[in-house]
């Protein structure tokens, strides 16, 4: 039983390799540069990035600390709160369809123009970026746990309250369960944003961090550690976001999703 | 009739009414289509947004002097998200303005890019510090938060930090302040690099008088100056089109003259500019800023002292200073090869007035 | 936790197989009029506490209240005395934002429609769609520049990019909550490939496009607005960066710019809203509530 199940998910590992070594090969070989006519200095080869990282490897990793921290933490903040606002918006009908979309706008704010003035508010350390995520991870959660906690087919909430249940228990067996595939959603998109808007943040107002070492290298046309940041960004989302996905693997397993084997 | 001793007059007489008037030309390029010189196009990357401190650039083109000199020159904005070097080494444009450093560093890198010509003659990105902090020299900055910009604006600051003894890594916190200076009005930090046209006169106008509560930490006081204003060309296009560069630098040194002499217009084609058009009270706001912002340009392009005649001309020796300096401060990894880093003839030629 | 009721069905809510249209019946519309006229009041409610939050912020003395908060007047004003100007600049943000959003669409679903076809390739390429998002575009953009020579190439690249991967992960996950029990009846049926997308998989997967759409809605007009950084000089994008570069005199015209890009992102999702509205009524949020 053991043994099947390691070698089905190294069986699923498998396809990813697979394509991530076919592209490295092909871009160190210098197919891409020729089919889209790219120059040495914008698009590095492997192996120029590949150095990059072992000549900075301990700076790197401390740079990604420093940003997995902010974003950590505003991934957290932001999400109770968008989880909690959209909770309470499942209870006020009136309220609902005209807030959303006020939440929603908030989606929409620049990084660019968010970052300085967090700055201008919390100042230069990490609660400026934490601020950032925040404002980036609300409206994301609380629009998607909103759709779960309110696409619960009223028909069973009928057959629940039918069978005396309490509001309690409608609340917890029934519509939070029904709506953590969307909150689940909600987190796995905010793993991203948290992510992106630590990187964005750090182009301002920074002196370390992924994002901060990234801006540095464009600017100097370090390219090799530009990608090297980039693709060790890349990494440590995904990273993360196969965390979560495995808690919703084993929070949800009974969800359709699940079963074709899909995360 | 059009042949070509009758233009090279043409020329020579233009050349002396606008060095006489100062620039009162009015872009009349009309019957001066030379079969000799074919119409060439130039696609100018601003280094940041387009206002005056292009102003050359742009009165260059507004008052047709570009067009006379048989150029047709897009002048391609620039911002926080467009790196103006690579712009030209990729040949998504022929010709940009930055700082020696930028060039030099690119050199470095082995990057096909040349210095054509220089306009600003020291540096224009000193630190400022508010008066009651008590900072005043580079020793001050031990242990305080100081805001710079990090893309190749910081070698200056490097080098004072270095001759005032401090390691930038451990005895001040330098950080990445970018290109607001709110937070440092808010006082949330207490030094800034600013640019001296454009953020000094910012906090200028804010009430932050620059002369009684600032103090100015200028590098080129302090014998370190990696000046702006550097023509940087694609090598490639200078190779193809020697004579067309040579009429963009000559073309940009007349603007920049018009520019001077006709401030206010210039300010107002500058708002505009930035602007994009559309707003009235905005760029009225703006030409305040804009006119300081020239003031401040013709101090840096023509100091008091130096001859008008060199404007725009490269200086090889403040080159290998500033190389020399590069090279200490990681700026550069290796020496300079300064022969292939600028050509001066492209200056000879586009002032020769031929 | 009762299996049963949760297993039949799919999390869009209890979607039919077959897809069923109707349009909003009157009492709908009574409840859609009733919360806007809701949602204005509580716009109002917000935008009082701001002026008031504003107003205090400047008597206190507070440095760079301006900056920090500008007073809902003043930026009113600000929109009223710079009304072309804006204007303008709406317009080319809108259309950008607009084109990315359909470019980010209709590559978004056309990826995910090609790799739901096989597991190998779904499982070999979807990682790299979740790192892919990592990589913010902003680090991207000048890269995308410099590499195509293209100004508008660059723009649409960009603004596509960043609402392809809401709406590429959203399809994906839809397209395979396919209800086991509604495919094995359409098998048994002898249902053709086309007919079971047609009839199960396409309508099963709307309500997860959807909720992708309204997240990559007002996305799309974030990556307009970091096209704009990206060598542009229009764009509201392009007025928030000179507001900033030439400071606090310009913090309402920061500010007036700031509130007609949310305006603007809220606008976009309430678009999203409607078409989702128009074609997946059958949804339980949109039924007697």
């Amino acid at each position: 039983m053991k043994h099947s199940m390691v070698a089905q998910r190294a069986a699923k590992m498998l396809p990813p390799i697979l394509l991530a070594v076919l592209v490295v090969g092909l871009w160190q070989s210098g197919v891409f540069h020729r089919i889209f006519s790219l120059q040495e200095f914008t698009v590095a080869y492997p192996d120029a990035i590949a150095r990059a990282i072992g000549a900075e490897a301990e700076d790197l990793v401390r740079h990604m600390g420093y940003t997995f921290l902010e974003a950590a933490i505003g991934f957290a903040a932001g999400s109770s709160l968008g989880f909690i606002a959209a909770f309470i918006l499942s209870e006020i009908p009136w309220a609902r369809r005209g807030i959303l979309p006020v939440i929603s706008g908030l989606a929409a704010m620049p990084i660019i123009a968010l970052a300085p003035l967090m700055a201008l508010y919390f100042g230069l350390g990490i609660m400026s970026k934490v601020a950032v995520i925040v404002i980036m991870t609300f409206p994301p959660m609380a629009v998607t746990t909103f759709k779960g906690l309110t696409s619960v087919d009223p028909d069973l909430e009928d057959l629940m309250v039918s069978y005396a249940a309490g509001t309690k228990d409608v609340l917890f067996r029934l519509r939070l369960v029904w709506a953590l595939p969307y909150i689940f959603t909600g987190l796995k998109l905010n793993v991203t944003l948290s992510l992106i808007g630590a990187i964005i943040a750090e182009f301002f107002a920074a002196r370390s961090g992924l994002g901060f070492r990234m801006s540095y290298a464009l600017d100097t046309f370090d390219m090799p550690v530009a990608w090297a940041t980039m693709g060790l960004a890349a990494l440590l989302g995904v990273a993360w976001y196969q965390l979560v996905a495995y808690v919703e693997r084993r929070s949800i397993p009974w969800h359709v999703s699940m079963r074709g084997q899909a995360d | 009739m059009r042949s070509g001793r009758s233009r090279v007059v043409f020329l020579l007489f233009l050349a002396i009414v606008l060095a006489a008037c100062g620039g009162d030309g009015d872009g009349d390029g009309g019957d001066v289509s030379g079969e000799e010189v074919e119409r060439a196009t130039v696609r100018f990357q601003a280094s940041w947004i387009p206002d005056c401190q292009f102003a050359g650039y742009l009165m260059a083109d507004a008052q047709g002097i570009y067009d006379e000199a048989n150029l047709d020159v897009e002048i391609l904005p620039g911002g926080p998200n467009v790196n103006p070097t690579q712009q030209v080494v990729s040949g998504a444009a022929d010709v940009t303005v930055n700082k020696v450093g930028a060039l030099l560093a690119a050199r470095d890198q082995g990057l096909p890019v040349v210095g054509i010509a220089q306009f600003d003659r020291s540096s224009s990105f000193p630190l400022v510090a508010y008066k009651d902090s008590g900072i005043a020299t580079p020793e001050d900055l031990e242990g305080k938060e100081v805001g710079i910009w990090y893309d190749g604006d910081e070698y200056e600051v490097l080098a004072l930090l270095d001759q005032a003894g401090l390691d930038p890594e451990t005895d001040v916190e330098l950080f990445e302040q970018g290109f607001t200076m709110d937070p440092f009005l808010a006082r949330k930090y207490d030094v800034a690099m600013v640019t001296s046209f454009n953020e000094i006169n910012v906090l200028r106008l804010e009430g932050v008088d620059p002369d009684t509560e600032l103090n100015v930490i200028d590098p080129s006081e302090y014998g370190i100056a990696i000046p702006h204003g550097t023509v940087i060309a694609n090598e490639e296009w200078l190779e193809a089109e020697p004579d067309a560069a040579a009429r963009f630098v000559g073309a940009t040194i007349e603007g920049w003259q018009y520019a001077f002499a006709n401030k206010e217009e210039t300010a107002a084609v500058c708002a505009e500019s930035a602007l994009a058009a559309g707003g009235e009270a905005a760029t009225d706001e703006l030409e305040q800023l804009q006119v300081l912002m020239l003031d401040e340009m013709e101090r840096l392009h023509l100091p008091e002292g130096f001859p008008e005649s060199d404007h725009g001309k490269i200086d090889p020796e403040q080159y290998q200073e500033i190389a020399d300096l590069g090279l200490d401060f990681g700026m550069i990894k290796q020496a300079a090869d300064l022969e292939a880093a600028m050509d001066t003839s492209v200056w000879e030629s586009a002032t020769s007035g031929s | 936790m009762s299996r049963t009721a949760l297993t039949s069905n799919n999390s869009g809510g209890a979607a039919p197989p077959l897809a069923r249209g109707g349009a909003p019946s009157p009492s709908h519309l009574r409840q859609a009029a009733r919360s806007s006229g809701s949602a204005l009041i509580v716009v109002a409610a917000l935008v009082v506490i701001w002026e008031v939050v504003a107003v205090a912020m400047v008597a206190a003395e507070v440095p760079s209240a301006e900056t920090k908060l500008s007073a809902p007047h003043l930026i009113a004003q600000r929109i009223v005395d710079e009304a072309p100007l804006i204007a303008d600049n709406l317009r080319v943000t809108a259309t950008g934002a607009l084109i990315g959003l359909l470019g980010g669409v209709v590559i978004g679903v056309a990826v995910a429609l090609v790799i739901a076809q096989t597991r190998f390739l779904e499982s070999a390429v979807y990682p790299y769609i979740i790192g892919g998002q990592m990589i913010p575009t902003i680090a991207l953009a000048p890269i995308i520049l410099v590499a195509t020579r293209n100004p508008t190439l660059t723009r649409f690249l960009v603004a596509t990019s960043i609402t392809f991967f809401a709406v590429s992960l959203s399809t994906l996950k839809g397209l395979k909550s396919t209800s086991h029990g509604a495919l094995e009846l359409m098998r048994s049926y002898n249902a053709s490939r086309l007919q079971v997308y047609r009839r199960l998989r396409i309508p099963g997967a709307l309500p997860f496009f959807f909720a992708g759409l309204k997240i990559a809605a007002p996305l799309a007009v974030v990556g307009e607005i970091v096209v704009e950084l990206t060598g542009a000089n229009s764009g509201l994008g392009y007025t928030i960066l000179v507001s900033q570069y030439y400071g606090p005199n310009y913090a309402t015209l920061f500010w007036a710019a700031m509130v007609i890009t949310l305006l603007l992102g809220v606008l976009f999702y309430t678009a999203a809203v409607v078409l989702e509205r128009v074609l997946t009524p059958w949804q339980p949020e949109f039924r007697g509530q």
